[in-house]
């Protein structure tokens, strides 16, 4: 039997655990607080003894993690290439319930916050969904003093199985409270959760049952894919779409290959709503709470599927609000890992060996890069330029030889398997954005520091999004893609 | 669920694995031992670079004659994989022709799944006996590496007409890359394949939208690696062109007789014919991927060699690709089906006119074609002998890739090699140690024969330079006389 936990409120008394699991309150629980100025200290009086020695040995910690995160992306990359694993249905399935009957009933959810302007794309979006409008419960979570979102929802008239839930105000303020109080109640098979600008494919819940009733029964989650319907809007957006394309396209279905713990992308995730409930839903407190639920389920002994279904998103075409953005992930990522590694070995008692570097290399690996990039490549730009001889010592042959094979093998495949993801995901018109990555690689470390920094000054502020309204681009990009 | 990835091999994975350990281990045995001219040039490189000198890492780079790709493998091979109680060189052909092997045999079982005969043996056989001397087969050659790298190219190449599996079509162009770092034959071959590769795609797909990516798909690491050669001179040399340099030198002074031998207006003549049969069957039959991109070796191979030859460089890959061509051409037009039966008769007659040629005229010839021999050189033990007798501490400069690998000196204590020749360096270092340079004959051979520093030095000499000893074939060894320090006796008369 597993635990049941409470969705909301009723706090345990317990700082780390309000709702009887580990969850974001704080940043560091207290033997990471002991051990990160143990590290501090150790760094120091080792700097003092010997800053030569510790140069030497960080330097060779580093570059082996960067050549390992290399040949983990590359292997996960060329299993996704080779065995295509993403569940896939006809439409001559599609036509029918899997157990022959009925529908199973599907609550979608849609947390929103001063989205009034993209309110009337979803609402139209979610009408065209291909699902029995009897088995659908949608619930439009507003914020209780959003006056702008609730006066748009209120206009529209909105009937079943529309619905409003009101999210009274509280802390924190963040996207996963809303969810979790917006499922509190009710009844429904499956769940799914979208966000105010998205445009899932019409078949996308059908899609799901189907992937839930061809799977095991400890298959908890269905991911959907997520791609942008404005890639062409700037740099920025065409970088977006690659790396996106990398990400649903690539590294999930490789992790998916391998059975390995899979981060949820923020929507389109479909849940057995039972078993959501059971592993206490999201976590209020962390600001990329799907994919501190991706583990969570994972390590409850649950597993996550990927479906070959898109959901069309609108990709931050504003640099500003795409750096803020990138900062909350990179934030979030850093809580999920802090988080997860609290019970530090009965996490990886629970993972298993490969789960664990699998964890360490995927999700430690994904903001710690972002963070020390810029660290590589001043000291690459410093060698380049001024050719000094200080840096030499620091790259003893064997740190020469790894180093050189992350700047020129594990840049490049870095940047070509965005273009491989591209052409995959039927985007090969922004193939040959890969080898502008680097310049993207660029602006996602400035986001991935921004979100560092703010861990420490406000670790549970959550960077909203901003989407606009676009109809007329919008579904010109639908029907030419029709 | 998906199955779980087995990390494991199937009982028929291991039977295929243990079949082709098998087939390498015979080809290894089957190798002769000495090795080619080339090879022992890239060992050289490997083991200065393991050895932590300049020269190694300049050598790495800085020469189209000798690519990267070689060397840096033969790192391995002579490097971490020395435990082995095998030959590391001869290990490494081995690996590289039995990859070629299975490719073939691969590409057989693609192709022929409504052909009963067992063709390739009986081909490799007939070839592989008749004309092993004339491609180097048996030769411990590094050339077997750029061909192992084309047929893993061309395979998945025609895995993709097969299937249009977009990773057939990333392995295509990572293969396609690779094949930049096998020197500058290697280098034509793979930008007109990749051309040739990019029409057929589209002509297949039919599609502007499907079509869209794959040029950046199957270009970016051939650019990039191509791009990556003038980084690492850049790097090393302090040069972007460096590796060109040579080449250019070289051009101004094309020795045009050794066009004229009539060894190569033989095989000149045997490629051409090659290359009808190709233009002939890929008009008529349905395997065009796969003549057409032959086309670009028989088109590009032969002009490679002409010019190596005329240049005096060595023509990396040739013999060995050649061979491996041969193989696929015959492997490819014997699984094409005709269109029209005049196509096929035509086909069939230039076919058996190349196999009566080459029967009838690799036997014949006076020498192996693509055998290169190392010219008459100075014993290393009489140089050191001669200076011996005056200046026991003098080291010897070597400039050129060529004549640093033909007086290798792990320790640099007798030998000092360098690729690029800076005047001023020399003269510096000659003023702290005494130095001596040894300059080969200007016959084309070691340096381009309008070198505007070797050259010069050997005709006309330096006034900080004295004419030691002159030896037989026109090999000359100099000593700097730039007095070291405050050791000149006549430092108080200036």
């Amino acid at each position: 039997m597993h635990k049941k936990y409470k969705l909301s409120g009723n706090l345990t008394g317990d700082i780390l655990n309000p709702r009887g699991f580990p969850q974001a309150t704080l940043v560091l629980c207290p033997w990471q607080k002991r051990a990160l100025i143990g590290f501090i200290v150790l760094m120091f009086l080792w700097a003092l003894c010997n800053w030569r020695q510790e140069l030497l040995v960080i330097n060779f910690a580093l570059t082996l993690f960067y050549l390992l995160t290399m040949l983990h992306r590359l292997f996960l990359v060329g299993l996704a290439l080779r065995y295509s694993p993403e569940m896939k249905f006809s439409p001559e399935q599609l036509s029918r319930p899997p157990n022959g009957k009925e529908w199973p009933s599907y609550m979608v959810i849609l947390p929103m916050y001063k989205e009034g302007e993209v309110l009337p794309e979803l609402i139209d979006s979610l009408s065209k969904l291909d699902y029995p409008k009897d088995k659908l419960d949608i619930r439009l979570l507003i914020e209780e003093d959003d006056e702008e979102t609730r006066s748009v929802a209120d206009s529209l008239n909105l009937k079943a199985p529309f619905q409003q839930v009101l999210i009274p105000k509280s802390e924190p303020r963040t996207k996963p409270k809303a969810c979790n109080i917006g499922i509190e109640w009710g009844e429904a098979d499956y769940l799914v959760i979208y966000d105010a600008e998205d445009k899932p494919e019409p078949d996308q819940l059908k899609k799901a049952v189907w992937a839930f009733a061809q799977s095991p029964e400890e298959v908890a989650c269905v991911q959907c894919k997520l791609s942008y319907y404005n890639p062409d809007w700037n740099f920025l957006t065409r970088c977006f779409t690659a790396e996106y394309a990398n990400w649903f396209g690539l590294c999930l279905p490789g992790l998916d290959l391998l059975q390995a713990p899979i981060p949820l992308g923020g929507t389109s995730n479909h849940f057995k709503l039972h078993i959501l409930r059971q592993v206490g839903a999201w976590d209020e407190y962390n600001v990329t709470e799907d994919c501190d639920l991706g583990l969570r389920l994972f390590v409850a002994g649950w597993r996550t599927r990927i479906v070959d279904s898109t959901t069309w998103e609108q990709a931050c075409h504003v640099l500003r609000n795409w750096i803020a953005q990138r900062s909350r992930w990179v934030k979030g990522y850093i809580q999920t890992y802090l988080v997860q590694t609290r019970d530090f070995f009965g996490l990886h008692k629970k993972l298993g060996l490969w789960n664990s570097v699998q964890f360490h290399l995927f999700i430690g690996g994904n903001f710690f890069s972002q963070l020390i990039n810029p660290l590589y490549w001043i000291l690459t730009l410093c060698w380049l330029i001024f050719k000094p001889d200080f840096v030499s010592q620091f790259f003893p042959l064997p740190i020469f030889i790894m180093g050189s094979v992350c700047l020129f093998v594990g840049n490049f495949i870095f940047a070509y398997t965005a273009g491989i993801a591209c052409m995959r995901r039927g985007v090969g018109r922004l193939a040959y954005y890969a080898a502008l990555m680097p310049f993207y690689w660029f602006l996602m470390s400035i986001g991935a520091w921004k979100g560092f920094l703010q861990l420490i000054t406000k670790p549970h502020h959550w960077e909203k999004t901003t989407h606009f309204a676009n109809p007329e681009s919008v579904f010109e990009h639908l029907e030419a893609q029709e | 669920m998906p199955a779980k990835i087995k990390f494991f091999f199937s009982r028929k994975q291991l039977i295929e694995v243990a079949f082709w350990l098998l087939i390498t281990l015979l080809i290894y045995f089957f190798l002769l031992a000495d090795e080619s001219l080339a090879l022992r040039r890239h060992l050289a490189i490997a083991q200065s670079i393991l050895s932590g000198q300049l020269w190694g890492r300049q050598a790495l780079v800085g020469s189209l004659e000798y690519a990267p790709l070689p060397s840096l493998i033969l790192l391995i091979f002579a490097g971490p994989l020395k435990i082995l109680p095998l030959s590391g060189t001869k290990l490494m052909v081995a690996l590289a022709q039995a990859y070629c092997l299975s490719r073939l045999f691969k590409l057989q079982g693609l192709f022929g799944k409504n052909w009963q005969l067992p063709l390739l043996p009986v081909l490799l056989v007939l070839i592989f006996f008749g004309w092993h001397d004339t491609f180097l087969f048996a030769k411990v050659d590094p050339g077997w590496i750029t061909a192992a790298i084309y047929a893993g190219f061309f395979y998945h190449m025609c895995l993709w007409q097969h299937n249009q599996d977009l990773r057939h079509l990333v392995a295509g162009a990572l293969f396609l890359g690779l094949l930049c770092l096998c020197g500058a034959g290697a280098i034509m071959i793979a930008f007109l394949s990749f051309f040739i590769a990019l029409s057929e795609i589209r002509k297949k797909l039919n599609d502007k939208e499907k079509f869209a990516g794959v040029p950046t798909v199957l270009g970016m690491p051939l650019l990039y690696c191509f791009a990556l050669l003038f980084i690492w001179n850049w790097l090393v040399m302090d040069d972007v062109f460096f590796l060109l340099r040579d080449f250019c030198l070289r051009a101004g002074s094309m020795n045009c007789a050794a066009l004229g031998e009539s060894t190569l207006s033989q095989m000149l003549f045997f490629y051409l014919l090659g290359l009808l049969l190709l233009i002939i069957a890929a008009l008529f039959s349905d395997q065009s991927m796969g003549l057409r991109l032959l086309q670009a070796i028989f088109l590009l191979l032969p002009l490679h060699f002409l010019f190596s030859r005329g240049l005096q460089v060595h023509a990396s890959g040739v013999a060995a690709l050649s061979g491996l061509a041969l193989l696929l051409l015959f492997l490819v037009f014997s699984y094409s089906n005709f269109n029209t039966r005049t196509g096929e008769n035509l086909a069939w007659t230039t076919m058996l006119a190349l196999m009566l040629y080459g029967f009838c005229v690799f036997p014949r010839m006076p020498a192996a074609p693509f055998q290169e021999e190392e010219p008459a050189l100075v014993p290393a033990t009489a140089l050191c002998r001669y200076i011996d007798q005056f200046w026991p501490d003098s080291r010897i400069m070597l400039y050129g890739l060529p004549l640093a690998s033909a007086y290798p000196d792990l320790t640099e204590q007798r030998f000092v090699a360098r690729l690029d020749f800076h005047e001023e360096l020399l003269r510096e270092q000659a003023i702290d140690e005494q130095m001596h340079l040894l300059i080969p004959p200007n016959d084309g051979h070691y340096y381009p024969r309008k070198h505007p520093i070797l050259a010069d030095i050997h005709n006309r000499g330096r006034d900080w330079l004295l004419l030691e000893k002159q030896y037989y074939g026109g090999w000359q060894l100099w000593r700097c006389v730039t007095p070291p320090k405050g050791e000149s006796k006549l430092e108080f008369l200036r």
